[in-house]
């Protein structure tokens, strides 16, 4: 049995200078697609689950969206590399909503958007190529911009492509890497940021109102290289957030965190911390579904582990 | 690059085919080498860095360059070599995973020609500044390294030179 075979670690007491509260979180594996020696994933880069347990995966190796069952069980395909309707050319982030797939393309301005039997409808053209997304509902996205050439905010077009409005970020170097974010939106529209390149986590509402500010792992600046005209920031402070259901925000730390791209800190809609788990493997990201199970990369993207996160 | 360069390329290529424990990858696995046409024409070897698997875009430049390639090559005129990266994992973890990653990448780009596994970390010097390819000519020496990606003109010049 697949399931359940291992029971991770983690769990991390707290630090009492963060105010935090005395609890832990086991992880528990419950799934895991993609292993050694089958075809299943060959790198997976963006994952999402639907409310059936169906999940969705981009897989960046071949070009293509792919989707299991809940019990991990291979399903469909779709994909190649091209240009075309319904092609790759890297495939990167996926959201959902309750009737389309959305996928975004390294540095391309576009959204492509699916059903749920992985066909191709229509695509969404965007200002500038894409950081982050989040799907609102059927008729609303949510973009930050990969930062070099968009803005320094998160946007939010219907699925025409059309801006509907703006929330502007904390101000940083104009047109840079260096504003870099992934974000999440809660149910009441709060926006949550973690700056990519900047010990820097912060909490809008949705008026675009700055609720609060946090510094958490104390780095002033990363190291930097300039290509060209461009300034690169070389090391990533935190590289993803998921929220869960009670609101709790998870910020996947990276370079800079004791277990480089492995500690997840757990905050509360307060931004206060409330503990940190230590995913067993590295991961780029992490996503969180609407039953609270946890998916993160193993295996340098050719497995996708899903956790139970149990509290002790 | 110098004749010594050519001729060791050439030695190791084929030499650690006996001497050390190379893997083929897919269909290409096991691919006996043509031998007989080997010293009479140009070639290509394709120095393949496995951390570029993280980063679509720099595969871009490879695969262009490779869609454009005469067929004679695509199907005995070249070989590729994957370099592993230092991993934190065990050797076998780490060849694993770049076997896997490659053979995805092989099967949707249609890549034709042998990609081998460089297990004991023979070309690891030669891809220290990321994925490059040699331009051999008819005896196994270096014509031109070009370091991927490559710019237009380069592009350019080594069609240019492949082609005379």
């Amino acid at each position: 049995m697949r399931f359940f075979l291992t029971l991770f670690m983690v769990v991390v007491p707290f630090l009492s200078g963060w105010g935090a509260v005395a609890q832990s979180v086991v992880l528990e594996e419950v799934l895991t697609i993609g292993d050694l020696d089958d075809d299943s994933l060959f790198q997976w880069v963006g994952v999402v689950a639907d409310p059936e347990g169906n999940i969705y995966v981009t897989d960046a190796m071949d070009y293509s969206l792919k989707k299991f069952d809940k019990t991990g069980n291979f399903l469909a395909k779709t994909g190649r590399r091209g240009q075309g309707p319904g092609e790759f050319t890297a495939p990167r982030l996926l959201d959902c909503s309750r009737q389309f797939l959305f996928v975004t393309e390294q540095y391309q301005p576009v959204i492509k958007v699916f059903d749920k039997t992985l066909q191709y409808r229509f695509h969404i053209p965007l200002a500038g190529p894409v950081g982050d997304i989040k799907v609102l509902d059927d008729d609303m996205v949510a973009v930050a911009a990969l930062s070099a050439r968009g803005g320094n905010h998160v946007a939010f077009y219907d699925l025409s492509g059309r801006f509907v409005k703006t929330i502007p970020l904390s101000p940083g170097p104009s047109r840079s890497l260096m504003n870099m974010v992934s974000f999440d939106i809660d149910s009441r529209g709060n926006l949550y940021v973690a700056y990519n390149f900047a010990d820097r986590i912060e909490k809008f509402d949705c008026s675009g109102q700055k609720m609060w500010s946090k510094k958490m792992l104390g780095i002033d600046q990363v190291k930097k290289k300039k290509i060209s005209s461009h300034i690169i920031p070389l090391e990533i402070v935190y590289k993803d957030v998921a929220l869960d259901r009670s609101g709790n925000l998870y910020v996947l730390g990276g370079k800079f965190s004791r277990n480089r791209s492995r500690d997840v800190y757990v905050l509360n809609p307060d931004g206060e911390l409330l503990w940190s788990l230590t995913l067993p493997d590295t991961s780029h990201c992490i996503y969180i579904d609407g039953n609270d199970f946890l998916y993160a990369r193993a295996n340098e993207g050719i497995s996708l582990k899903k956790f139970k996160m149990v509290s002790k | 690059m110098t004749m010594k360069l050519g001729d060791w390329i050439i030695v190791l290529l084929f030499g650690c085919l006996v001497f050390f424990h190379f893997r083929g990858i897919d269909s290409a696995a096991g691919k006996d080498l043509p031998a007989g046409d080997v010293f009479d024409r140009k070639h290509l070897l394709f120095i393949i860095d496995f951390r570029d698997f993280s980063c679509m875009t720099c595969l871009d430049s490879f695969l262009g360059l490779y869609r454009q390639l005469p067929s004679r090559l695509k199907s005995s005129g070249a070989w590729g070599i994957l370099v592993l990266k230092e991993s934190e994992k065990d050797d076998t973890s780490a060849s694993w995973i770049a076997e896997k990653k490659l053979r995805g990448f092989v099967r949707a780009n249609r890549i034709t020609f042998p990609i081998l596994v460089d297990r004991e970390h023979i070309f690891k010097g030669m891809a220290e500044k990321g994925s490059c390819v040699l331009l051999l000519d008819g005896t196994g020496s270096c014509l031109h390294k070009y370091d991927f990606p490559l710019s237009g003109d380069q592009f350019e010049e080594f069609f240019r030179v492949l082609n005379n």
